[in-house]
């Protein structure tokens, strides 16, 4: 009996974290979807310029198709005479095809997920997306720094290197007027902790604390 | 939306760099090609002589302005939705009330200073989209948690959709420069 109780309790417990690990990464997945930039000029654009080019194209080679002299739309007769009388090598040409490319290039980097607009916050029901801009933990941050006896000034930066923006880390750069700076840097990491603690950030960012004090 | 981005990105970067190349002499091997035009007359006189040829490529042409038409509508109506939820006035006018009250729920929680609340999208793909106004040292992680285990969740039973996903943007308090004034020493 006891034996069918632990085996009970084990199965339940093992169901219990399978199902929270899932509600994690689905909380995860919506929260990184609904963060992730739109970007809609870029797609705005895009499909502006498929219904101009395709339309375009379509009435002039409808018109081709039917046996018509007549270019459906202004300028078309000459964007065919200069098709016809220009080559390949022509600096006109040239520019249009790289023209072409740099659009193509432009709209595939838009099309990349890109950096997210907010800092997900940690979560495990999986209808629910939460999140603070950069800015706002940055500041928060530095406002907890700021809080520590001695210290006057506070810089709070994303370290220059590293994947993701939060993931690689934050660099705290505070600055005190004490001449000797005793055990200030661990209060500033601690306090930064404590103020990460309250806000519960989805990834948790290495925090490096670089102090300067006066030497004078 | 991305999928169609990406699909006419690599499209416009596959031309113009197929067309650079050309004007570059890469295909010369081919047959002089960068000294001719983009209309050569062979291809002229294959348009006009295969029949099937011009319809077929307006109608490729077509289903290409209408795809980008289509694409304009859904990105409008996306707009669109995110300013008026696409649902039945019945639902809008629940939502609106239990924003009201959801708005009201968050705003008294220890640390929030404003709250508002919006419903967004379609009956099919609704999204409630809060934005939350906290103090400098407030708990957002708590916050959060009882925002979601509470009032959020009595908002999806008041416009009946238990599945409705919420996303909640936080923002903090405007904070003070990053400097604080050292203390003066007091009078002797």
């Amino acid at each position: 009996m006891a034996e069918t109780t632990l085996v009970h309790d084990v199965l339940g417990r093992d169901a219990v974290e399978r199902d929270v690990t899932e509600g994690e990464r689905a909380a995860r997945r919506l929260a990184v979807r609904e963060f992730r930039p739109p970007r809609p000029l870029a797609g705005f654009a895009a499909a502006l310029l498929v219904t101009a080019a395709g339309g375009t194209a379509a009435a002039e080679l409808l018109a081709a198709a039917l046996g018509s002299g007549v270019h459906p739309l202004p300028g078309g007769a000459a964007v065919t005479e200069a098709l016809r009388h220009r080559s390949w090598n022509d600096p006109a040409v040239l520019a249009g095809a790289a023209a072409a490319m740099a659009l193509g290039l432009a709209f595939l980097l838009a099309a990349l997920p890109g950096r997210p607009r907010g800092v997900p916050l940690d979560g495990a029901d999986p209808r629910l997306a939460g999140g603070l801009r950069r800015a706002d933990l940055r500041r928060t941050l530095a406002d907890a720094a700021l809080a520590v006896p001695g210290i006057e000034r506070v810089r709070v930066r994303a370290r220059r290197w590293g994947r993701g923006t939060f993931r690689r880390g934050l660099v705290v750069r505070a600055a005190t007027y004490y001449r000797n700076p005793a055990n200030l840097d661990d209060l500033v990491r601690a306090a930064v902790d404590e103020r990460l603690d309250r806000v519960e950030p989805m990834h948790r960012p290495r925090v490096d604390v670089r102090l300067g004090w006066r030497k004078d | 939306m991305r999928i169609p981005l990406a699909v006419t990105g690599a499209v416009l970067l596959l031309c113009g760099s197929a067309a650079l190349a050309a004007g570059l002499g890469a295909f010369d091997a081919l047959g002089a090609l960068s000294g001719r035009p983009p209309l050569d007359p062979s291809l002229v006189r294959y348009a006009r002589d295969e029949g099937w040829f011009l319809p077929v490529a307006a109608g490729t042409a077509e289903a290409a302005a209408l795809a980008g038409q289509l694409w304009l509508v859904l990105q409008g109506r996306a707009l669109i939705q995110r300013r008026r939820p696409d649902v039945d006035p019945r639902v809008r006018a629940l939502a609106h009330v239990a924003s009201g009250e959801l708005a009201v729920a968050a705003r008294e929680m220890p640390g929030v200073q404003d709250a508002r609340v919006r419903l967004t999208g379609s009956a099919h793909r609704p999204r409630l989209r809060m934005r939350v106004d906290c103090a400098r040292d407030a708990l957002v992680g708590e916050v959060y948690g009882e925002l979601g285990a509470g009032p959020v969740e009595r908002y999806r039973r008041a416009v009946g959709m238990p599945d409705l996903p919420v996303v909640i943007r936080f923002r903090t308090a405007a904070a003070r420069r990053g400097r604080r004034r050292r203390p003066r020493p007091g009078p002797a």
